[in-house]
């Protein structure tokens, strides 16, 4: 036979569980999954300026750039399908980043990266 | 104590202090709050250093790994509880690992990721069949002083460094709003899980039983812990530096690994990237290895296996199968084409709630006179054992909820 201790004991499984079950459905809504993916792609976006414009400079390899930007080109075209609105700025933003060669202009890509943030700003104000 | 060892001791210990979360939070946490996070890498820093110590102490005057502790001192359900949420931390953080070293050959040479991830996870099987305990400890955290690169990076674009200096002391920067006062509460958790993940105690410990440590092997157990340990968490602190200073103006919060080798090629251009990128390559290989053993000692030392790599491979059959496994099952992870960021974050929440039944039966050995003798815990290892204990017991209570409410650190 079970003693109060063990029932008590016995029973905090599934209050642990529920509790966990809570703390993941009170997970972030649409709007803070779009914040998090415009803050993402805003970072991808400077990280390519960034590399872009050191490469034009010759301080990193044209390989490491290369490999920089396709793998930036992928996490961007993951954020644009992951946005709530496919008509919206920051999907319009996503799409024109994604069609933009490796070797884009550096100032191209800052001042995507700027309209992103300012998408962020207002996901935030929101 | 020979002075040669001692030194190489050391270097091992500052080439392998840091691993690919160290890099991702080191420089995130730069980008996002500037030098405010400083405090945090230095505090959990001494944390490392005193349950290390411990264990390495424990090692060589108890002959106890920590999973033969657990076991013993948590009873069977507990401590299976213990080693399987462990293995679960481990085996993420090795694929993030393996994921890492991935992702660092394909900026070195433009092959592709998926073939990398399978060369790396070849060359890491084959360097454990083949060196003994030593040099493969040796051989990774050596390689990985490629990362001073990263200090010395720091140097050479001059910090504020009254700034930096003051941020040692803890702080909350002001005029955050209520999203980033959690995001921030956030990072704290995850470097703290991060610069104290259990693996690193169950290696080391167990690496003190391999090396068969005696009595006489504690001044270089406390040495390395506290000089190597201090030493790396130094890169460590580089990383965020620097983060600060190049990444925050931009809006960068690194969200691709070679990000963090552009602290190196800002000051020295391609050859700084190169070393950057070589000695992030050797870190993350040795935290690949270090988690990798660590589950094959864990759960060999649990069920009372054969263990060790001063055995021939085949002397010691479960062990080497169990290692192998992780490498395989990682490798198998990192294929499904997860990202290693993702894989990071993951890792970095479950170690933080496994950190308090790793570390609960370590202090309650080294303080038990019993088995330590007169090496038990003193005075001053008893209250800052307990007092990180409480703490990290707090932080792994406080580490899902933030997870969850922050996006893992993103909002």
């Amino acid at each position: 036979m079970m003693s109060p201790r063990s029932k008590r004991r016995g029973a905090r499984g599934p209050l642990l569980a529920a509790a966990a079950f809570l703390i993941a459905a009170s997970g972030p809504g649409e709007r803070s999954k779009d914040l998090q993916t415009v803050k993402e792609a805003r970072s991808v976006a400077a990280e390519w300026a960034l590399t872009n414009r050191l490469a034009a400079a010759g301080r990193v390899t044209p390989t490491y750039a290369e490999a920089m930007a396709r793998q930036a080109k992928r996490q961007l075209a993951s954020a644009l399908k992951t946005v709530s609105d496919p008509q919206g700025p920051a999907a319009h933003e996503l799409a024109r980043l994604t069609r933009l060669p490796a070797n884009a202009s550096p100032d191209v890509l800052a001042r995507s990266a700027r309209r992103l943030l300012a998408i962020e700003a207002g996901l935030e104000d929101r | 104590m020979r002075i040669g060892e001692v030194f190489l001791g050391i270097l091992t210990a500052v080439g392998g202090f840091v691993d690919i979360s160290e890099l991702v939070f080191g420089a995130q946490a730069g980008s996002r709050f500037g030098f405010a996070l400083i405090w945090v890498f230095a505090f959990a820093t001494i944390g490392i250093m005193v349950f290390g110590e411990m264990s390495g102490r424990v090692a060589a005057i108890a002959k106890q790994p920590v999973f033969n502790l657990m076991r013993h001192r948590l009873g069977l359900k507990m401590g299976l509880v213990t080693l399987i949420a462990s293995l679960a931390s481990n085996l993420i953080t090795c694929a993030a690992e393996i994921g890492g070293m991935a992702l660092v050959l394909h900026l070195l040479t433009g092959a592709p990721v998926s073939l990398l991830a399978v060369a790396s996870t070849l060359a890491l099987i084959a360097s454990v069949w083949v060196l003994p305990f030593k040099w493969i400890e040796r051989s990774y955290g050596l390689l990985g002083l490629f990362m001073i690169v990263f200090a010395v990076a720091v140097v050479a674009i001059h910090p504020p460094w009254a700034q930096v200096a003051s941020a040692a002391i803890p702080n909350i920067p002001a005029g955050l709003t209520s999203s980033e006062l959690l995001t921030y509460a956030y990072f704290v958790v995850a470097i703290v899980s991060a610069v104290m993940f259990p693996y690193e105690t169950y290696f080391y410990s167990s690496g003190g039983i391999e090396d068969k440590w005696t009595e006489k092997d504690l001044g270089v157990n406390r040495l390395t812990t506290l000089v190597g340990f201090g030493l790396g968490s130094l890169l460590a602190i580089s990383i965020l530096v620097s983060a600060a200073q190049l990444f925050g103006p931009l809006h960068i919060d690194p969200q691709m690994p070679g990000t963090v080798a552009l602290e190196a090629a800002i000051p020295f251009g391609k050859a700084g990237l190169l070393l950057a990128l070589l000695g992030m390559l050797f870190a993350i290989s040795g935290a690949a290895v270090e988690t990798c053993l660590a589950n094959a000692y864990s759960v060999s030392q649990f069920f009372g296996w054969e263990w060790g790599r001063y055995k021939k491979p085949w002397e010691a059959p479960r062990f080497t199968l169990a290692w192998l496994a992780v490498f395989v099952t990682g490798l198998a992870l990192v294929l499904t084409g997860i990202d290693p960021l993702t894989l990071v974050e993951y890792a970095v929440v479950f170690s933080i709630l496994v950190l308090p039944l790793t570390y609960l039966p370590l202090l309650l050995l080294a303080g038990d006179r019993t088995y330590m003798h007169s090496h038990a815990n003193g005075p001053v290892a008893k209250i800052l054992g307990w007092s990180f204990y409480a703490i990290i017991v707090l932080a792994a209570l406080a580490a899902l909820p933030l997870f969850v409410m922050t996006s893992g650190g993103q909002l």
